[in-house]
């Protein structure tokens, strides 16, 4: 066939268009959970449990060989982790956004039961229960849209699982059964916050602007505070207040008891993560990759850090030191008391996951996205990598 | 990289959330309005490209190129040569018909680029459209998480019913075929134009099944507009539609040389 011009600008176009249209990366980061003995990776296809002394895998869920659902499912954020349950919420299989939620036995990670959100998650997973809220076919077969995603993780405490979805829901089920106690259906857009127990209170973080205190016994709202802008993740919370991270470049306080203003420090760009706190000093960093240290009491400045990199994780803080990591694949040990660097350490992927400590092991583990390894974990000196895990096929 | 996103995605993500802020916070006529005023900034590159490929088809059919074709039908090197003299002669210049488009690409694509960072329906894109926003712009960030439902679609997610793909085709085949140059009495040509049409229906179809339905409105949009715009200056030809090009076409009439048979 002879080609003319014509042809070969289209054929060109097809070859541009492909290339800038290709198949989106993996959405989020990977979710990790850790407990004394463990870490419980949220790595993609399964949930794995490794070895925090070296790093070996020690079971995955769904086990390799299980009957599984068409499609598989998709796990990518925090798991919460307990000594009786391990529970972890799901995607879907592929964009299908039909998550699902799983308790698991944390010894083998055996199924213990699961929470389905809508008729085609429910046709095909019909051991699990539904949730009351789930949306249903009309006429048999056509699932209006769904967003039943898991995005940011799940709170345990007391027996109960607290989470909220990208449908816009909250939920309260029990932590033994997967009985869904009550659903919050006050949120006018997704919540991918994972909630924060405070007492008798939960504290749910939405994108629809507002800090949400919920009665843990019912799901009946205590108080909201409109703070103006998106929220993605979780207070923090010291001695009454909450410490709230917002897309409109600011963390402000808030009374716990009330959901009062307090004090309000702006930064430079979104804060996305939860703030990490110590001695009463609030770490978090911006989207730009600026650190700050600020006094919870009062939101003054201790100190701050120029950007390095684009960095959404909050820094970990342990023992003085500050972990901080960004896009650029660098983690970085800084003094707590004035930001002054302590180690550098760089791998391949972008670091967009809060590193976490890992006490008795004294290790500080990172999940690069798209690197080579899916959990890093190194000393806390900096001073060497104990091990890299990637799963296996 | 850096360039690209400076250049083409950050004002176009900026441009779309602006216009989201003003229509309502609804996504899908943000997209329908985008489209528009990206076309009608793009037209003036397109007209002279559809100018130029109604004359080459022209001169192509004209009695001149048909005795040069006979005359020097084995010797390759004198008719591409005699070849380039009619175009010069005509005061035709090839890169006229193909730089336009060209030149359209990064705007294209960019827009595609755009329109999925601004839906941002999974973290990695809200983080990636937080790095393309102008924070100095008041009121951009307010906008953000956009509302990206409409009807049964997640306009981030692609249409789980495959409307959304059938209408991306139907208007990419109906657009391809209504806007066929003047038939060629070279087979070959009409041959590779059939097999085009086939080929950007079939390729704009996957693409909708695969990426964000939000990009099927852009689409589906781009093409009715490029209908519209096509027939603003040439005539369409409704009647190609159903010409799936399986069955030899009519013969056609070139004037002062042989009939010859478009497939």
């Amino acid at each position: 066939m002879r080609l003319s011009w014509i042809h070969l600008v289209a054929l060109g176009a097809v070859a541009v268009v492909t290339a800038s249209c290709g198949p989106a990366p993996t959405n989020s980061w990977l979710g990790l959970g850790l407990d004394a003995e463990r870490a419980y990776l949220a790595g993609g296809t399964h949930l794995y449990a490794v070895n925090l002394t070296d790093g070996k895998e020690v079971w995955r869920f769904p086990a390799a060989g299980a009957t599984t659902r068409s499609g598989g499912e998709i796990f990518l954020a925090d798991p919460a982790v307990s000594e009786d349950v391990i529970v972890v919420g799901s995607w879907g299989p592929g964009t299908s956004h039909s998550g699902a939620v799983y308790g698991l036995n944390p010894a083998d990670g055996s199924q213990k039961w699961c929470v389905v959100f809508d008729d085609k998650a429910a046709t095909d997973l019909p051991v699990c229960q539904k949730s009351p809220d789930a949306t249903a076919f009309v006429l048999g077969f056509f699932l209006p849209p769904v967003d039943n995603r898991v995005v940011g993780g799940v709170t345990l405490a007391d027996g109960m699982a607290y989470f909220g979805m990208a449908n816009n829901h909250v939920y309260a089920v029990d932590a033994s059964d997967g009985t869904v106690k009550w659903v919050f259906e006050g949120s006018k857009n997704p919540v991918w916050a994972a909630p924060l127990v405070d007492g008798d209170r939960l504290i749910v973080s939405s994108f629809d602007k507002s800090v949400y205190a919920l009665d843990r016994a019912t799901g009946a709202v205590l108080w909201q505070q409109d703070l103006g802008a998106a929220i993605a993740s979780a207070p923090a919370l010291a001695d009454g207040t909450l410490y709230v991270g917002t897309f409109g470049n600011q963390v402000v306080a808030l009374d716990s008891a009330t959901g009062e203003r307090g004090w309000a420090y702006t930064t430079d760009y979104w804060i996305w993560d939860t703030p990490a706190l110590a001695d009463g000093v609030l770490y978090f960093t911006d989207l730009q990759g600026a650190i700050y240290a600020v006094n919870a009491a009062d939101g003054s400045e201790v100190w701050r850090q120029a950007a390095g990199g684009f960095t959404r994780a909050a820094p970990a803080v342990h023992d003085g030191l500050l972990y901080v990591v960004d896009h650029n694949g660098n983690v970085v040990g800084l003094s707590a008391v004035d930001g002054a660097e302590r180690w550098r350490q760089t791998v391949k992927g972008q670091l967009q996951a809060t590193p976490l400590v890992a006490l008795e092991q004294d290790l500080v583990l990172i999940r690069p996205y798209q690197g080579d390894s899916s959990v890093t974990a190194f000393a806390l000196d900096g001073s060497r990598v104990a091990w890299a895990y990637q799963p296996t096929q | 990289m850096d360039l690209w996103n400076t250049l083409i995605i950050n004002p176009m993500v900026n441009a779309l959330l602006f216009l989201y802020g003003l229509l309502f916070h609804n996504l899908t006529l943000t997209i329908v309005v985008f489209t528009i005023i990206i076309r009608a900034i793009t037209f003036p590159l397109t007209y002279q490209s559809q100018k130029s490929q109604k004359k080459l088809a022209e001169m192509q059919n004209s009695p001149e190129w048909k005795h040069i074709q006979e005359k020097h039908a084995k010797d390759r090197d004198k008719l591409a040569q005699e070849q380039m003299k009619l175009w010069q002669a005509a005061g035709y210049n090839p890169l006229s018909g193909c730089l336009p488009l060209f030149l359209q690409f990064p705007i294209l694509i960019g827009m595609y680029q755009a329109i999925t960072n601004a839906i941002a329906a999974s973290p990695i894109q809200l983080y990636n459209l937080s790095t393309h926003l102008y924070s100095f712009l008041p009121g951009v960030t307010s906008l953000v998480p956009l509302d990206n439902t409409f009807l049964w679609l997640n306009l981030g997610l692609p249409d789980p019913y495959f409307v959304m793909p059938i209408l991306v085709a139907a208007t990419s085949w109906v657009q391809s075929k209504v806007m066929t140059p003047p038939p060629s009495t070279d087979p070959q040509m009409a041959q590779s134009t059939q097999s085009m049409a086939l080929m950007s229906t079939l390729m704009f179809a996957w693409f909708s099944l695969s990426f964000a339905s939000g990009l099927s409105i852009y689409f589906i949009v781009g093409n009715i507009l490029g209908i519209i715009q096509y027939g603003m200056t040439n005539p369409l030809k409704w009647s190609n539609i159903f010409d799936l090009g399986l069955t030899p076409a009519p013969a056609v009439e070139a004037k002062g040389g042989k009939k010859s048979t478009k497939r």
